[in-house]
This record gives C-alpha cells, sequence and structure tokens, in this order.
C-alpha cells in the first residue's frame, strides 16, 4: 500500500508537471504550426483562461475603482471620453480638408483634360491572386460607361472598364495579369506593352516587348503612348521600378511601379471620349 | 479542503499586491514573486504529496492568470519548484530565516533559469546574458528578501492545520526520493 502511495505521488507529480508543458507548447507554436492535438488543448484551455482572466480582471478592476483610486479613476475616465471626442471631431476636420484637396484637384484636372471625364466613387475592391478589381459608382447618372474605356485620376492610368452594369462599373486594375496598356518611356520613347504581374502582397506591372537594346533606367517614367487608340496617349503609367538584363533574346525585363497607388483611391475619372480615339483600331491594349 | 481554499485565496490576494506593486513601483524589475516561498513552503512542509503538488498546480495556474505569459509556464515552474523543495526537504533538515532566504534564492534562480530554458526548447528568442541579469537577479534578491515573512505566514496559517489532521513529523513525509 505504501508502495503504491509512494507511486502515485511520482505519477500525479509528472502528470502535473506534464500538463502545463503541452499547454505551454501549444500557445508558444506557431499558429500556422499548429497540430490537432494542440488546437484541441487551445480549446480546453480558453474558457478557463477566459474565466480566470475575468475574475483577474473584475479584482483589479474594483481595487483600482473603489479602494485605491476613487476620484482619479472617475476624473480620469472623464477626459479620456473628452480626449476621444475631440480626437474623432479632429479626424473629421482632416477628412473633410483631404477630400477637399482631393476634390479641388480632380476638378482641375478635369477642365485641362482633352477628352471627356466622367466622375466616379470607389465603392470596393476584389484583391484576388488573379483579379485585381475596383468597383465604381458613376456620379453622372446620365454618362454611357462601357467596357474597354480608360480609367484615370489626376495621378495617372488606373486601369479600364471591365463590366458596367447602369450605374456601377467594374474596372480592372493596370496590375491585373490581364491588363495590356502601350506604354512609352518618356526619355528616349522606347515602347512597350505594360502588363500586371498580379501578386498578391504588391501592386506591380512589367513591361513585355521592350528591345533589349533600349536604354531604359530604374526611374525613367512610362506614358501611355496612344498607339492602340484605346488610352489616351501621354497619360502616365508608371515609373521602372527595377531591370533585369537579359544576355539572351530579343527583349528585356523591366519592372515598373504603377503611377496610382491602389490602396488609396477615392475617386476616379472615366474617360468616355478622347482625342484620336477609335473602335475600328486593333486593341493590343485592352 | 478548507486549508486548500485558504492557500489559494492567499496566493490570489499576494498574486493582486504584486501586480500592484509592478504598477505602483517605479523599477518594475525589484518586484518580489510572493507565490515562490509559498510554493516552497508547501515542498518543505506539507506532509501530504498530492495535496502540495496540487495546489502548486493551482497556485502556478493562478500566477499564470495575474502575470500574462503564456499559459502553462508558471504553472509548470511552480511545479518544478515544488519538486525541487520536496527533494530538498527530504534530504537537508535545517531552519531559520537565513535558510528560508538562501533557499530561496536558489529556487529563484533555478526557476528564471527553467524559463529561459523552456524559451529556448520552445523556439522564442533568448535574450543576452547581460540583460538575463539585469532582469533576473532583482527578482532573486526581492523574493529571497520577502521570503522569511511568507514562510512566518504559512506556519502561522497552514501548519497547524495540517499538522493536527495527521501526527507525521515534518520534512520525513514520502515522497520523491
Amino acid at each position: 500500500m505504501r508502495q503504491y502511495k509512494r507511486y502515485q505521488n511520482v505519477i500525479l507529480c509528472v502528470a502535473l508537471l506534464a500538463l502545463p508543458f503541452f499547454f505551454l507548447n501549444s500557445n508558444l507554436k506557431d499558429p500556422s504550426h499548429l497540430t490537432s492535438w494542440d488546437r484541441v488543448i487551445l480549446a480546453l484551455s480558453a474558457p478557463a483562461q477566459h474565466a480566470a482572466d475575468a475574475m483577474a480582471e473584475v479584482i483589479g478592476d474594483l481595487w483600482i475603482r473603489y479602494v485605491a483610486l476613487v476620484g482619479v479613476a472617475e476624473d480620469n475616465e472623464r477626459m479620456r471620453f473628452e480626449n476621444e471626442r475631440l480626437k474623432e471631431e479632429n479626424r473629421q476636420v482632416q477628412l473633410l480638408w483631404e477630400e477637399n484637396r482631393r476634390l479641388h484637384n480632380m476638378l482641375g484636372f478635369k477642365e485641362g483634360f482633352p477628352g471627356i471625364l466622367v466622375p466616379a466613387r470607389v465603392i470596393g475592391r476584389d484583391v484576388s491572386e488573379f483579379y485585381r478589381v475596383l468597383r465604381l459608382r458613376i456620379d453622372e447618372g446620365d454618362a454611357e460607361v462601357e467596357k474597354g474605356m480608360p480609367v484615370i485620376t489626376f495621378d495617372g492610368l488606373v486601369g479600364q472598364i471591365s463590366r458596367s452594369f447602369g450605374r456601377y462599373a467594374e474596372v480592372m486594375l493596370t496590375v491585373d495579369t490581364k491588363s495590356a496598356v502601350d506604354v512609352a518611356v518618356q526619355r528616349n520613347g522606347a515602347s512597350g506593352m505594360l502588363r500586371g504581374t498580379g501578386e498578391i502582397d504588391r501592386y506591380a506591372c512589367e513591361i513585355e516587348y521592350l528591345l533589349r537594346g533600349d536604354e531604359v533606367m530604374v526611374g525613367d517614367l512610362l506614358f501611355t503612348s496612344g498607339l492602340a487608340h484605346k488610352f489616351p496617349a501621354g497619360i502616365l503609367a508608371g515609373r521602372i521600378s527595377r531591370i533585369e538584363r537579359q544576355t539572351q533574346g530579343l527583349y528585356q525585363k523591366v519592372r515598373v511601379e504603377p503611377a496610382v497607388d491602389f490602396s488609396r483611391l477615392r475617386e476616379v475619372f472615366v474617360v468616355t471620349d478622347f482625342q484620336g480615339h477609335s473602335e475600328e483600331q486593333p486593341t493590343p491594349g485592352g | 479542503m478548507g486549508i486548500g481554499v485558504v492557500v489559494i485565496v492567499i496566493g490570489a490576494i499576494s498574486l493582486e499586491v504584486q501586480s500592484l506593486l509592478f504598477h505602483v513601483l517605479p523599477f518594475h524589475d525589484w518586484r518580489p514573486e510572493f507565490v515562490l516561498p509559498m510554493v516552497l513552503f508547501l515542498g518543505l512542509h506539507d506532509p501530504s504529496t498530492g495535496r502540495g503538488v496540487i495546489l502548486s498546480f493551482l497556485l502556478g495556474y493562478l500566477w499564470d492568470m495575474f502575470a500574462g505569459s503564456p499559459m502553462g509556464l508558471y504553472t509548470f515552474i511552480s511545479v518544478t519548484v515544488y519538486v525541487i523543495s520536496r527533494v530538498v526537504g527530504v534530504r537537508i533538515f535545517l531552519r531559520g530565516a537565513l535558510f528560508h532566504v538562501f533557499l530561496t534564492l536558489g529556487v529563484t534562480l533555478v526557476s528564471s533559469s527553467v524559463i529561459v530554458l523552456l524559451r529556448f526548447i520552445f523556439g522564442q528568442q533568448v535574450e543576452e546574458v547581460g540583460l538575463l541579469g539585469k532582469i533576473v537577479l532583482p527578482r532573486v534578491m526581492m523574493t529571497a528578501a520577502v521570503a522569511p515573512f511568507m514562510f512566518k505566514m504559512m506556519y502561522q496559517i497552514y501548519l497547524p492545520k495540517v499538522t493536527r489532521r495527521r501526527e507525521e513529523p515534518l520534512g520525513v513525509t514520502p515522497g520523491i526520493r
């Protein structure tokens, strides 16, 4: 009996050492490497942990509010509320100021553009490995927006309309793998085709069919060439960010950072007509 | 069972004081761990290994709650300290505040080393030795300094209740040998 009792204590000690070890193992593991067993342990420990946490919080709260710092806690709460209110007001003012600045820029841009621009607001974004799409609401109800129409901002080229339905339209961004736009390097006129890379974690494009002999540099600006008559010429499309010189073949590989920060877009313009636009032309850019 | 609840309540109050000290004291590192001497006391003086290890487990669990550390860290440390003190308790028989101070000093150092070892085992970032010393040493010294008071309190509250039930001599209970 004594022997049994002794082993019983040893087993109890080992079990109570092993239990927290397993909990610790599951808690410290990278979430992407959790096994089913780890998930079971975490699921078992979470409710107990939550209850105990809540209890500890209640005790601590009681102490702070009613024993140690009755007056200070109330003052603090009031001032925190006031601070939050002022912060919110400040945020609203900043948003209005930012919107005002954007609209002012857009107005100037629209008046100076050699074509017809229809303003639209961005109402949603789809980001997947295969599609990079913006959803728009057209601000002018009677404007006819059709597939293939270029979409721009005063920063540069955004993409082209891929689908339209009533006052709403979808834009295929220049970073979409299906997007292809004829561009030319501002510095020397070298031309190629801008195609999206479709990367999930960044907005990027590449230039295809840029001849190996064409001298380009990092930082060179790319503008739409207007060759396919699908996009108006002279719209900023991006900036060369990396060049991989090929030792063989006709072309070189050039990486491009788009001119527009797609993640911050709020208002855009759909180009419904522009000088040199012709539906009969071949459309490698679309 | 009653005395077990008392120990847990004392542990919870100690941890609350400990966390308050963390907020109040300008020098956070110089903060004692009150639970560690309690676990040490259980290992040295509780005649029942079963009760002692379960109480150590629960105290460690409470400690985890208050510390906000990964779940299981202080529970593991607490049970480890209990087992170590149980082994020490059946081999060494010393009394007095100085013994408590030195024993707590040693055990706190061991527990800090176990934390570092666990972090290493689980692939966490392990701090440099100098930084570790800066974090650990104040904690070890403060814990050792409060150990005599915690032991005295446990002697007065805990020991009369458990020795009244079982007339076994202290420190010779069969345990882990």
